[in-house]
């Protein structure tokens, strides 16, 4: 009898794949590749479709961002990294990193408003700083992102910000 | 195979007996829904046919674009029974792809694995049950991810782009999958 239970063994058996857990370990798994991919800052409109996956994940399993620091110390850097390169080189901002930016402090507001874990009052002041240099860029050159972007999403943006770090 | 010829397009009688089948139907004063219900079965098989033949089809878009017009006018129920078999045809296809490395071939794949996720995503969305019922003695979207993985990091950004909407998209069916086990733990212990 034993015997024919091994022979009949079926991966697709609900008793042999019923895995409890099924977004954490997919979520592990992937969330090196995505970091991975957010690297390459060049592909900003990639790095947008990354952060928008991080958002679903969040808004599905907040801890998981939460949990080994995984946004402050893995996603928020490479934000900076970006934000950091355009303030050195004096870059303006394209619709691309507009749309980044409007992603990111969304995805932000979610995090640090997550009421079961609060975030440290280190990453918050590091977020706040990081947030008023795109907002004194936006500002600096508010005629020109007005004109050539979209005054709507400046704008939204920047309303985005203010309640963030308010 | 048996249903296309050597130049790869579907064999005449093939058509001639599903457009028999099809008039028949009308005659019977059936709904389009109806329509496309009775004929799930053809429909898909013809895009699984497509896909396993993509070499030998001129327009390599056209399986994708039958998914798309099928989606448009099927009930969920029309496809979702058929999702598992489908999947797993699809991978079948996509690991000869990735050991022939056809040109376009891959990228077709991804675009029916994304148009399929955001169905079920869609569809869990409407009517959880309907798909958790179907997809809960399978692995599949495992399985889909792991093929999809390797083009997250890909040089090319269409593949890159597809391959995280797909990611993203299967987010909330495998959430839901993991409230039904919690429920369903709950009850026993």
């Amino acid at each position: 009898m034993e015997r024919e239970e091994v022979i009949n063994f079926s991966t697709e058996d609900p008793e042999n794949v019923n895995i409890p857990e099924s977004l954490a370990p997919i979520a592990w798994e992937f969330f090196e590749t995505l970091t991975y991919r957010m690297k390459k800052i060049e592909a900003v409109s990639l790095i947008t479709e990354c952060l928008k996956t991080l958002a679903v994940l969040n808004s599905l399993r907040p801890d998981f961002l939460h949990n080994q620091r995984r946004l402050e110390e893995k996603v928020f850097p490479l934000l900076q990294k970006l934000i950091d390169s355009k303030r050195r080189n004096e870059d303006l901002y394209s619709l691309a990193d507009i749309r980044l930016l409007t992603e990111a402090t969304d995805l932000l507001k979610a995090f640090v408003t997550y009421k079961e874990r609060p975030v440290k009052e280190d990453f918050k002041g590091l977020m706040n700083r990081t947030l008023s240099t795109i907002t004194e860029e936006l500002k600096r050159n508010q005629e020109h992102y007005e004109k050539q972007i979209s005054g709507e999403l400046v704008k939204s943006l920047l309303e985005k910000i203010e309640q963030l770090t308010s | 195979m048996e249903n296309f010829s050597s130049s790869g397009h579907l064999k005449k009688v093939t058509i001639h007996s599903a457009l028999i089948s099809f008039l028949v139907d009308i005659n019977e004063a059936k709904t389009v829904a109806e329509l496309i219900s009775v004929h799930s079965s053809n429909i898909i098989q013809n895009i699984t046919q497509k896909i396993g033949h993509l070499s030998l089809i001129r327009n390599k878009n056209s399986p994708f674009r039958m998914l798309v017009a099928f989606l448009e006018m099927a009930l969920p129920q029309d496809f979702v029974r058929f999702v598992p078999s489908f999947v797993r045809s699809l991978n079948k296809f996509t690991d000869q792809y990735y050991l022939e490395d056809t040109t376009g071939s891959i990228e077709v794949a991804l675009k029916l694995y994304l148009r399929t996720s955001e169905f079920l995503r869609q569809t869990i969305e409407a009517d959880e049950k309907l798909v958790l019922d179907t997809l809960k003695t399978s692995n599949l979207l495992r399985q889909m991810l792991m093929r999809i993985k390797p083009f997250i990091l890909s040089s090319d950004k269409k593949m890159s782009f597809y391959s995280i909407q797909i990611l993203r998209s299967t987010f909330p069916v495998l959430a839901s999958t993991l409230i039904c086990d919690i429920i369903a733990a709950n009850v026993i212990f």
